[in-house]
């Protein structure tokens, strides 16, 4: 359809010149579908950068009141500094010049280049802040606010960037190694959502759990957020956001973006509906958290395969991930690894299964065993190079600037320890007259 | 806390230096206890009201902003800088008299009981595993064997409450910490921080609440 209206389009103009030859159409046609995919790109990368504002609402709702902004601030500035990052050192590492199949070389703060190449960089800036983003919900509420920033510039300028140059780094000249292996990531499963786990988990081990998380005799409490229609209404706008997480990879308009989009809905859909399931037959209590973790699993999960699957095997691969997300969330709590929202189950875990599921449903190659080896060595790298990497860089920043709140901010809570700010005035108001008696 | 107090300590004497260019030495300590006892709650520069008061009740004619001036110019004075001042200055120490410690005793007293007599209705495991993480902690902080020893007796047979009378503020603002963290471990952050909420409201609704703020021990 949209082919065919751009071909009218341009037949309309062609008819109204007197003078028209064959190289000149071209490159009009040209221009017109680059325009379009320019716009689709950037429109897409847009709706991308909105996700910013579902995983702060997400992750403010499931974290304490006395956290809540905080959370918020995290997440802000994760889209501020990773960008200036990204666009630093990021983009270079990952998408320039890479003959090795290990690291670009070039396009290092980007400027003098085309237009179409500057569209691609804000749609990718908006990857890698939200590869960025995921670690701030698992370690909530108890993380000095300097220490996560400089965490947030490593992950976004070099940690994202250096496993995407492996998948994604064809930009220009050269391929990356699990590229040219035959690795599908898509949109990300692995590249943006289950780096962005792993470095959580990271994080995670790094920080503890929270005070009083787990009860001396080793029992895990529930710490229960403050907003549960913060969390739901992150959630949707997540799920909205995503159409333009993976419709716009294809970075062109194209026909495709159908069933990229419906894959992507799909697969949310019945990730909530695999979470419900579950929770169900273990008679659990349907938990409003557990059901937007579903969804978003299934949504992390179809982000790999989702432009070559059939419909049918998304609902199957959104079904198992709400399954997957459910599952790793028991066992890193049976495991005392505090994450606040479950970023390591949803991303991690559910990125995972869906980069493996790419290469079980991939269409017209179904239950390829070699592309299953691939997908799976493609996962385990992912965890290779992500979890030690940023284990390392949160041991070292807790040595150099300390990572870990006191437990005195802890109690008075992160919003005014570290920014002298409070989210709810309303029944907070005396903390800061309390406080200011201290000055 | 100890921080806070050589806060106080440096601020009263800053105020009083600026106040001797205007009062004789009495009258400077006794406007310098309106501040201690009044004001040295609110934020270091909000002089205003303080210096309106002692104006008013001193009859000064003096311009409000040069007094203030004076003062900020000794606040913001270097503590080494501050201290080479003339040292006969402070003499009158002995009639500087910060009452709130004594008020903070009360509160602090007041504030624990509460917490632990909640503790102890929620259940009496609960409240002896956060008595035991109060001195296990203290012991690890390397409070000595007999401070210790005053405070379990203090709070496990709730002894009389001038057993813990020569604590200073950093000591009873350490053992609140304790308590606190021993809570979130046995009874949960979310209690916790239910109880803590409540028992301040309480304890700021008696007089020496009032007077000193519970939250000044977390």
């Amino acid at each position: 359809m949209c082919k065919m209206k751009i071909l009218m389009i341009a037949l309309l103009y062609f008819s109204s010149l007197t003078y028209v030859n064959a190289e000149e159409a071209t490159n009009l046609l040209l221009d017109i579908k680059n325009s379009i995919d320019t716009v689709w790109v950037v429109t897409a990368g847009a709706l991308v950068f909105f996700m910013q504002a579902g995983f702060a609402l997400l992750e403010s709702g499931m974290s304490r009141a006395k956290n809540a902004v905080n959370v918020v601030m995290k997440n802000y500035m994760d889209v501020a500094i990773g960008s200036l990052a990204f666009w630093l050192i990021g983009y270079g590492l990952m998408f320039g010049d890479n003959p090795s199949g290990y690291i670009g070389m070039t396009h290092f703060f980007m400027h003098d280049e085309t237009d179409m190449a500057y569209s691609l960089l804000f749609f990718q800036t908006m990857f890698a802040a939200t590869a960025v983003t995921i670690a701030s919900g698992a370690m909530a509420e108890r993380t000095r606010y300097p220490a996560y920033l400089v965490g947030a510039i490593i992950i976004s300028g070099i940690i994202y960037p250096v496993f995407g140059s492996w998948v994604w780094g064809s930009l220009y000249e050269g391929k990356g190694w699990l590229a040219q292996l035959g690795f599908i990531d898509f949109a990300g499963s692995t590249v943006v959502h289950s780096i962005g786990g792993w470095i959580a988990l990271a994080g995670v081990i790094v920080l503890g759990p929270r005070l009083g998380k787990i009860s001396p005799g080793g029992m895990v409490r529930k710490i229960p957020g403050h907003n549960l229609t913060l969390v739901a209404l992150g959630g949707l706008i997540l799920w909205l956001g995503w159409f333009g997480f993976n419709g716009g990879s294809t970075v062109a308009a194209d026909t495709s973006i159908g069933l990229i989009v419906l894959n992507t809905h799909l697969a949310a859909a019945s990730g909530a509906f695999g979470m419900l399931l579950t929770v169900i037959i273990a008679r659990k209590p349907i938990l409003l958290t557990d059901i937007v973790n579903g969804s978003i699993g299934g949504l992390v999960a179809i982000t790999a395969g989702c432009a070559t699957m059939e419909p049918v095997y998304a609902i199957v691969t959104g079904l198992i991930a709400g399954m997957v997300v459910i599952v790793s969330m028991r066992i890193l709590e049976l495991m005392h690894l505090d994450d606040v929202v479950g970023a390591v189950a949803v991303h991690g875990f559910a990125g995972a299964w869906g980069t493996l599921a790419a290469g079980l449903f991939l269409k017209g190659n179904m239950f390829d065993v070699n592309q299953i080896l691939i997908q799976f060595i493609g996962i385990v790298v992912a965890f290779a190079w992500a979890f030690p990497t940023a284990y390392i860089m949160y041991k070292i920043i807790d040595k150099a600037i300390g990572l870990r709140a006191s437990t005195k901010d802890e109690q008075v809570g992160l919003d005014f320890s570290e920014h002298h700010e409070i989210g709810y005035p309303e029944f907070q108001a005396e903390l800061i007259k309390g406080k200011s008696n201290l000055s | 806390m100890m921080q806070q107090v050589e806060d106080i300590n440096k601020k009263w004497k800053a105020i009083y230096i600026a106040l001797l260019n205007y009062f004789d030495p009495d009258d400077a300590a006794e406007a310098t206890n309106v501040w201690l006892n009044e004001f040295s709650d609110k934020p270091t520069f909000e002089l205003n009201p303080f210096i309106t008061k002692i104006s008013n009740k001193y009859n000064l004619k003096i311009s409000r902003k040069e007094i203030q001036q004076s003062m900020v110019k000794f606040l913001l004075m270097d503590k080494n800088e501050f201290i080479s001042q003339d040292t006969s200055n402070f003499d009158i120490s002995s009639k500087i008299k910060f009452e709130n410690d004594k008020v903070a005793h009360v509160v602090f007293v007041k504030l624990i009981k509460q917490w632990l007599n909640e503790a102890n209705e929620i259940n009496k495991d609960m409240a002896a595993g956060i008595r035991q993480f109060i001195y296990d902690s203290l012991t690890s902080a390397g409070m000595n064997y007999d401070d210790i020893i005053k405070i379990k007796r203090w709070i496990n047979t709730k002894g009389r409450d001038d057993c813990i009378q020569d604590f200073d503020i950093k000591e009873l603002r350490q053992i609140t910490h304790f308590c606190y963290i021993g809570s979130c471990e046995y009874m949960g952050p979310v209690a916790t921080d239910k109880i803590v909420a409540e028992i301040i409201l309480l304890v700021e609704g008696t007089q020496e609440g009032g007077t000193f703020s519970p939250k000044n021990f977390f």
